[in-house]
Formats: structure tokens, C-alpha cells, sequence
């Protein structure tokens, strides 16, 4: 039997499982006012964010560095022969190069798309473990972001600002679970919807099963009106398999994202309306097909058999 | 209640951690999930009615996290539930409950519990959160039995000191 110490401790668990579903059911009618209160937490945590910040540069230059270690022989002599001042110089500038590079493609696509964006630092990422596929940037409300903005980096889609206080906003990446976005095949117009499926890959489904779909086919997104979530013509993807079962009224594809959305370190966040639809002119020029190699062989006869081999052939 | 107030702070630096570090490192298999680790242990060296308690309060922080989209309570509700259970097994064992080995293999047992107990009331709410487990889990799990060992020595001070608190001042 249990002791009263006991059962009162269950009694204590059993109310607080009941006010977590309370709070659950309220959320799911819409009832709390969830953006605010992570606001809040957003605000309480800020501090002990870029207080951490200041280590995540040193420790994923160790990470990428102590990853390369095993490789060969020949690097681990190299790098014990550098000195700590010359090591650390050279992360740093590994760190500043990565970046400005982010940064320049970045602003070319927003240049080429005429898109009016404000470039932003991923400053915090949710985890795989709490099941969300979201970013923090270090832009906000005074930089001119607001909620259901198209977040893009220089190779394509990001994903879109979910929340934005005064000088962060949140993005949800296209990889998560609950993203979904509409697009528009390069060259055949075909409109469609991509949905996150929280793996690598993202799920793309036509509504017309007729529609002709080939592995290697890109798109860009449709746009929505005024802009927002999605201004139109940013890179998505490139198909990677196509689900051949004729027997739905849909079609639907695997889509391999332009952007590697592990490695995101600047992006831009596009904050104003978009006036000429730049169409297909944002994807990157197609890979040409690989020449198939032939070979041709001239064989030029021998005059005249020799009798003797004849014979011996015989 | 001084237990408990002195537990946020060791949770919300815990949280800054996962988010402005652990998550942005691109770990193999998946990221490692420090504030789970640190919230699991806690609860297994801590009293049942106060594990449930600093579980129910870890979940809110984690459903409040900035960068959560998942509806606000599901966290609450499994992280009571397996904190709770998981100091439960912390009493049955009494004093080897401090050991590494007990702590990790604890602590591993319980994140698969609170990832597929997480999963499972995503699926019956039918909310799109949690449908990556499979892919994910294997490495969550991995990466707790590497670091669970290297942070539980740090994990048993600070609770020692915690519950010398809450026997001076109750």
C-alpha cells in the first residue's frame, strides 16, 4: 500500500499532468497567447544566449578542425606545427571569409531578384531534439522584419519569419514538418506545394498527376500576394526522384533543397514588396548533360592471309 | 521551493546553451540534447514530488523556448510524467543513484522514454511535431551516452548543493 508521502506525491504529478493538458487544449483553441509569452522567454534568455555566443565560434572551429584531424598524417604534423597565435588568426579569418562569402551570394540573389532585403546573422538554432527546424536572426522589428517575411540565403529558400520582437525574429526553416510553401516548376509553369518532411529531403505534390516530372527538374517559389510569405522566383529545389504510382490524382516528388540548411551562418531576410516577377532568372545556370564518350576503332585489314597460318588454322 | 527557484537558473542556462551552441554545431546523426540531459539527471538525484515539479516547469521553458513552434504543455506533460518516474527509480536505487554508470544509463533510458512518449501524444493530438523520431533518436540517445558521463560529476555537485538548501531552509 502506498505510504501518504506517497500517494500525496501522486496526487501532485497527477495535477500537474491535468494542467499540462489544460494548457495544451487551451493552446490548441488559440487561446493563449503563445508568441507573447515566448517573447518573454526570448527576452529572459537573451543574455545567457550572447554570453554563450561568444564560445560557439572557438568551439565549432575546434569541431571542424578536430573532424580533419584523422584524415591524414601529413595534416596532423602540419597543424601541431603552427602556433596558437597563427591558429586562432587563421579561424578567425576562416569564420570572416565563410561569412562575407554568405553574405555576397546572399546579396547577389537579392540583388538579381530586385528583392529589398535586409541581411541578417543566424544567431541561435532549434534543436533536433526539441523536434523544431528553426532559426534565430539577429534582426528585428526596428530593422524593418515582420512575421511572414521570405527568409533567403545566396543559394535559395530558407523559410520564413514566424515571429519577430524588436531586434530578433524567429524563422522557420522548409525542412520542418509544419512548413509548406507553393512553387512553380523552372520553364513548364507547373504549380505545386512543398511541404518540410523533417528529413534532408522535402516532399513536392502536383495537383495534376498528368504533369510530366523528371528527376533533375528545379523550381522556384510561386510567390504569394503582397508579397508575403513568399516573395516569387527564389530557388527551391531540385527534384531527386519522382513517385511513379499513377493510380492518385496527385503526383508527388522528392525535392533536394538548394540551401544547406545546416550549415546557415547569413541570410537575408526580404522586406519589401516584390513589383517584376524575376520567373526562372534566380536559378542557378542547369548543369550540362555529361557527354556520353564514344570510341571508334580503326581496324585496317592485313593485305593477304600467310598460307602457313592458314594451315595452321586449320 | 528554494530548490526549486535555485533549479531555473541551472535550466534556463542549460536552454541558452542548447540554443546558441549545441544546436548550431552540426553534430553527426543529430544534435545532442544538453538541457534534457541536465533536466533527466536532475530529476533522477531529486525527491519525486520536486522532480515532477522541476519536469512540469523544464517542459514550460522548453514549449516557451523562442525557437519551439510545438503547441504550449505538451513538453510540460511528458516531462512531468517521466521526471517524475525517473526520480521514482532514483529512490529504489537510494545510494548508487550517484554512480555515473546508474546516472547515464538513466538518463539515456529516460530521454528514448520522453522522445517516444513526446512522439506518441503528437500523434494522438495529431499535431506535425515529432515525426522525425526515428531519424533523430538513434543519435539523441548516442550523443547522451557520451555526454551524460563527462557532465554528471558537475550534474551531482550542483544537486548535492541544491538539496543542501532545501534541508537548511526546507
Amino acid at each position: 500500500m502506498a505510504t501518504p508521502d506517497k500517494s500525496r506525491s501522486r496526487f501532485f504529478l497527477i495535477a500537474l499532468l491535468v494542467t499540462s493538458l489544460i494548457i495544451v487544449t487551451l493552446d490548441l483553441r488559440g487561446s493563449v497567447p503563445g508568441q507573447t509569452f515566448r517573447g518573454i522567454t526570448n527576452t529572459v534568455l537573451a543574455p545567457f544566449q550572447s554570453f554563450f555566443r561568444f564560445f560557439y565560434d572557438p568551439i565549432n572551429n575546434f569541431i571542424s578542425e578536430a573532424s580533419n584531424l584523422g584524415r591524414s598524417a601529413d595534416k596532423i604534423n602540419e597543424l601541431e606545427e603552427r602556433n596558437a597565435k597563427l591558429e586562432e588568426e587563421l579561424s578567425r579569418f576562416k569564420v570572416a571569409t565563410r561569412e562575407l562569402e554568405q553574405l555576397k551570394d546572399v546579396l547577389d540573389l537579392a540583388a538579381a531578384g530586385r528583392y529589398k532585403s535586409v541581411p541578417a546573422r543566424v544567431i541561435a538554432a532549434g534543436s533536433a531534439a526539441g523536434f523544431s527546424r528553426t532559426i534565430e536572426l539577429d534582426v528585428g522589428a526596428r530593422d524593418g522584419v515582420a512575421t511572414d517575411m521570405t527568409v533567403i540565403s545566396g543559394a535559395g529558400l530558407v523559410g520564413r519569419v514566424i515571429s519577430a520582437s524588436e531586434s530578433t525574429s524567429i524563422a522557420l526553416l522548409l525542412d520542418d514538418e509544419t512548413f509548406k510553401a507553393g512553387i512553380r516548376m523552372e520553364a513548364s509553369g507547373i504549380l505545386g506545394v512543398i511541404s518540410g518532411t523533417g528529413n534532408s529531403q522535402l516532399s513536392l505534390t502536383l495537383f495534376d498527376s498528368s504533369s510530366e516530372l523528371n528527376a533533375g527538374d528545379r523550381m522556384v517559389a510561386r510567390g504569394s500576394s503582397n508579397s508575403r510569405p513568399f516573395v516569387p522566383g527564389v530557388p527551391v529545389g531540385t527534384i531527386t526522384s519522382v513517385d511513379q504510382n499513377s493510380g492518385t490524382l496527385t503526383k508527388t516528388a522528392l525535392v533536394k533543397p538548394f540551401v544547406n540548411l545546416n550549415s546557415l551562418e547569413v541570410v537575408a531576410v526580404v522586406t519589401g514588396k516584390v513589383r517584376v516577377n524575376p520567373r526562372d532568372s534566380l536559378l542557378p545556370p542547369a548543369p550540362k548533360p555529361t557527354p556520353t564518350p564514344t570510341v571508334t576503332v580503326y581496324i585496317t585489314p592485313t593485305p593477304e592471309p600467310s598460307p602457313t597460318k592458314s594451315k595452321k588454322a586449320n | 521551493m528554494r530548490k526549486t527557484l535555485f533549479f531555473l537558473p541551472i535550466a534556463l542556462v542549460a536552454l541558452a546553451l542548447q540554443n546558441a551552441v549545441v544546436a548550431r554545431i552540426p553534430f553527426p546523426f543529430a544534435d545532442p540534447s544538453i538541457f534534457l540531459i541536465v533536466i533527466l539527471a536532475w530529476a533522477f538525484l531529486e525527491d519525486p514530488e520536486f522532480a515532477a515539479l522541476q519536469g512540469f516547469i523544464a517542459g514550460l521553458l522548453l514549449d516557451l523556448n523562442p525557437l519551439s513552434v510545438g503547441l504550449i504543455g505538451h513538453w510540460a506533460f511528458v516531462l512531468a510524467a517521466v521526471c517524475y518516474g525517473t526520480s521514482e527509480m532514483g529512490v529504489q536505487l537510494r545510494s548508487s543513484r550517484r554512480a555515473p554508470l546508474t546516472l547515464t544509463v538513466t538518463v539515456t533510458g529516460a530521454l528514448l522514454i520522453s522522445l517516444m512518449l513526446f512522439a506518441l501524444t503528437s500523434w494522438l493530438i495529431s499535431a506535425e511535431q515529432g515525426l522525425s523520431f526515428s531519424r533523430t533518436t538513434p543519435g539523441v540517445l548516442l550523443w547522451s551516452a557520451l555526454i551524460t558521463p563527462l557532465l554528471s560529476p558537475l550534474i551531482i555537485r550542483m544537486s548535492r548543493f541544491a538539496q543542501g538548501i532545501g534541508a537548511r531552509n526546507g
